[in-house]
């Protein structure tokens, strides 16, 4: 009797336990319904970013977009840029008050303002850090900009708020260096000696937000430091979503789940979120532009033939791109964006040396280089979207004048090991965006050293070296002078262009979309050209929903 | 009892061996590497070489394994090679997530399965019996990820009703109800399809049984004779059931979070492979063999409670 009555009284509550439970989520979820699910949270600014996850948020290591643009809210630089543009003229000061230089642009000294904190209890911010953090970027094997800081020489501290920087050469434009970007960045000398290994993903900075919580494949939160020198932010807090699937962010951002997203670079898309999104939403096509390119390898034959080159340049129509992705595509007939300081207008391109399209021209070429029949080659080429896309244009394209085009599809990842570690590339298609001077994608594409079978190449596929190029650029870095850095850029543009290891294709933009409810905290006018270096808006304490 | 589960503890250690030692070695045979993964398009020959070398890629592949194996035994499943970060750590911040759908999967699966599979059987051959057969076919027939994507059209984007994306504020139990809601329901109707034509085919043989015969000549009413008799013995092959779709539903959920956005374990593996995180990989695959072999001991030891005849050796 007494068993029963146990069973029947174990297995009653079991039903209700569980009767209760599905009552919970029903009705738990149900205080969802009847209202908009999501509607937008007072003091949080939701971000949805185009990644996967984290990745590292140290500003010396990371290289990630979705990375970056939390590291940018995070960090300060000793200057930085305006919210909107891009270029020394737009230089303004932060950590530093203000700085000055030697007449021989040797020697630049940065004044620290007082009482600059670091974020979580860590302290001002002195000379001290800043040396650290150079000698950081410079020394550390982890940096990954150790060669674009390889010009410092030595670093003095004459006393907490005053920094001397030597150089090995003459750069008058240094202070760009040390603008809120990448090496730039300050970083917290006792957090990262205190935390190791964790100051990579829990970064400590002296910028307006500081690091909350990390939770693995959905989001970071940043929530505003107090003491940002720059005054209380008016946002409690920034979520920054990972949402790399382009179908979810836009519907999560038509629901008004996120208030800012990075779009995809298509006009159909772009198009549809828009006219689906409550209220009147806004697109910006965000600078610094990507440099889209094919490279062709020099090495390998028939490429080595400067007109069989030439007959693919003149072969591929740059309308195609801009009929595939819309508005973000440009076509350029340099690898320079000419938005990028020292690239090349086109029309101050020789006519020659644009390379437009031109099929019986590109026929012609590869008659007079003894293949009058074309001919068939065969490269690897990235899954991803972006990159096959370019690829397959390209190749219907050749396919038009009689080259056979064979593409290798890999992974992504196994396509970057193919083309730096194994070489593999004839045919190479980069995209990519730099800081927008000509300087550094010169330096990566076109510069002796550059080259991937050097031991510090980085985007040099096309095994390029020309002597005249590099002194034309060396030259050109190393005036003061904008015109005289202008005129030396355009020559080398010119050199390389007339060998042609590139094709330019064009410039990309990179689509951000904000709901009509967030205000920036700066204006960004109608048509404004609009570039920012995280590849998303700059979130300041000024920044509201 | 004490010697059959420190039997099946021991075969659970002994598959896992297996498992982790397979993936090892299977995962390096992969095209990615993750010092390129890392670095991107700053990648060059020299930091790539740099970057393996700090991740320790660049050892012998048998010290790799040894140095991991050791790792894992006391613990330590070592930190991810994507941000550094320890892979345990990742994990026990997703697993609330991953717990919460399959959990509620599992009984809305159970709730919705159990009874139609029950009604099926007993409405036998009706017009009802048909439409539930009917139903759970094209359930079965439709990957969670469909009825996933069905319901998040309908509920989430066409009425606004449930969020689009994400797992919620996990401290806010609206938030985290609201974000569950819809991927539970997605995987607890994929399993429910499965529960209930199984229900039904072991309610059905269990009505072939001599007892039963006997317990109906005998005047036994025929509620009795379900809960008494039917409902009682099915639960046995119920209890099997959740088991085995327990794990099934664990696979499921790697594909609701991706179609839901949630954080959890099945997007660390996704992402884990993209990004050639081996030491990810392992942790997440570890974790799901550990979840899988843990649920098939508290099955078997949950045999013996309802059924007295079942012994193990």
């Amino acid at each position: 009797m007494n068993k029963t009555t146990d069973n029947k009284r174990t297995g009653h509550n079991r039903r209700d336990v569980l009767g209760y439970g599905i009552a919970g989520l029903i009705a738990t979820a149900g205080l969802s319904l009847g209202s908009k699910a999501t509607a937008q949270l007072a003091g949080t600014l939701r971000i949805g970013l185009n990644a996967r996850d984290m990745g590292v948020l140290h500003p010396h290591v990371a290289t990630g977009g979705a990375d970056v643009s939390i590291i940018a809210s995070v960090f300060s630089g000793l200057v930085r840029y305006e919210p909107t543009r891009v270029n020394i003229t737009a230089i303004q000061p932060d950590l530093a008050e203000k700085w000055e230089m030697s007449d021989d642009f040797m020697t630049h000294t940065f004044y620290l303002r007082k009482g600059a904190q670091w974020q979580k209890g860590y302290g001002e911010v002195t000379s001290a850090d800043v040396a650290f953090s150079l000698s950081n970027v410079r020394d550390n094997e982890q940096s990954t900009f150790r060669p674009l800081y390889g010009n410092i020489d030595t670093v003095e501290t004459p006393d907490a708020y005053t920094v001397v920087i030597h150089l090995k050469k003459a750069d008058p434009t240094f202070v760009t260096a040390m603008a809120n970007w990448q090496g730039g960045f300050v970083i917290c000398k006792k957090a990262s000696d205190e935390m190791g290994d964790r100051y990579r993903t829990e970064p400590v900075g002296s910028g307006p937000f500081q690091f909350d919580s990390y939770t693995p494949q959905d989001n970071v939160i940043v929530t505003a430091h107090a003491d940002y020198y720059g005054g209380t932010p008016k946002l409690e807090r920034v979520v920054y979503s990972y949402v790399p699937d382009e179908t979810s962010r836009r519907f999560a951002f038509v629901q008004q789940e996120l208030d800012i997203i990075q779009g995809a670079s298509n006009q159909d898309w772009l198009a549809e979120v828009i006219k689906s999104t409550p209220g009147n939403p806004t697109v910006d096509l965000l600078g610094p532009e990507r440099s889209v390119n094919l490279h062709m390898k020099a090495t390998e034959e028939p490429l080595g033939n400067p007109l069989v080159r030439q007959a693919i340049a003149h072969a591929i129509n740059r309308d195609d791109f801009e009929q595939y992705y819309g508005p973000v595509f440009k076509g350029t007939h340099s690898s320079i964006p000419p938005s990028y300081f020292g690239g090349l207008k086109t029309e101050d391109i020789p006519e020659e040396l644009k390379y437009s399209f031109d099929p019986e021209k590109s026929r012609a070429l590869l008659a007079e280089a003894g293949l009058p029949d074309g001919f068939e080659i065969s490269t690897v080429v990235s899954e991803r979207g972006d990159y096959l896309a370019l690829a397959q244009i390209v190749q219907e394209r050749l396919a038009g004048v009689g080259i056979t085009l064979k593409l290798d599809i890999l992974d992504h990842g196994s396509w970057v090991a193919a083309i730096i570690k194994e070489k593999r590339g004839t045919l190479v298609w980069s995209i990519s965006s730099r800081y927008p001077s000509a300087e550094y994608l010169m330096r990566e594409f076109f510069l002796c050293g550059a080259r991937v079978s050097q031991p510090g190449g980085v985007q040099g596929f096309a095994e390029y070296c020309n002597e005249e190029f590099d002194e034309a650029y060396a030259e050109a870095i190393a005036s003061a002078d904008p015109e005289v850095r202008a005129a030396g850029f355009a020559k080398a543009q010119i050199t390389a262009l007339t060998d042609l290891p590139v094709v330019p294709l064009g410039a990309m933009s990179t689509p951000v979309l904000r709901q009509d409810y967030v205000d920036l905290g700066y204006e960004i006018a109608d048509g404004e050209d609009v570039t920012s270096l995280p590849y998303l808006y700059h979130v300041t304490p000024a920044t509201t929903v | 009892m004490a010697r059959m589960i420190f039997t099946r503890l021991l075969l659970m250690f002994m598959a896992m061996f297996v498992v982790v030692t397979a993936m090892f070695f299977g995962i390096r045979l992969g095209g990615t590497d993750p010092a390129i993964a890392i670095q991107g398009s700053y990648a060059t020959a020299e930091s790539i070489a740099f970057l393996r070398a700090s991740l320790g890629l660049d050892e012998p592949l048998w010290q790799q394994y040894v140095m991991y194996m050791t790792g894992v035994l006391t613990g330590d499943l070592g930190v991810s090679l994507q941000n550094g970060r320890p892979v345990l750590e990742q994990i026990l911040l997703v697993l609330p997530n991953t717990f919460d759908l399959t959990f509620w999967g599992m009984i809305i699966g159970v709730v919705v399965g159990v009874p139609l599979g029950f009604a099926s059987a007993i409405k036998r051959n009706t017009f009802w019996d048909q439409v539930i057969r009917v139903g759970t076919l094209a359930s079965i027939s439709m990957p969670p990820f469909i009825i996933a994507y069905l319901l998040l059209i309908i509920f989430a984007i066409t009425f606004s009703m449930f969020p689009v994306n994400g797992g919620g504020d996990m401290d806010i139990l609206s938030s985290r109800a609201s974000h569950l809601f819809l991927p539970a329901m997605a995987l607890g109707l994929a399993v429910a399809a499965y529960i209930a034509r199984l229900t039904r085919t072991s309610i059905l043989e269990i009505l072939s049984k001599d007892f039963i015969r006997t317990a109906r000549a005998k005047g036994v009413s025929e509620f009795r004779v379900m809960t008494r008799h039917v409902l009682k013995l099915s639960w046995v092959g119920i209890v099997t059931l959740i088991g085995i779709y327990s794990a099934v539903s664990v696979g499921g959920s790697v594909a609701i979070e991706l179609v839901f956005g949630r954080p959890g374990v099945g997007r660390l593996v996704i992402g884990a492979i993209s990004q050639g995180d081996f030491t990810m990989l392992q942790g997440a695959i570890i974790f799901y063999a550990a979840f899988v072999s843990l649920v098939n001991i508290i099955v078997d030891v949950t045999y013996t409670f309802l059924d007295p005849r079942i012994r193990y050796t």
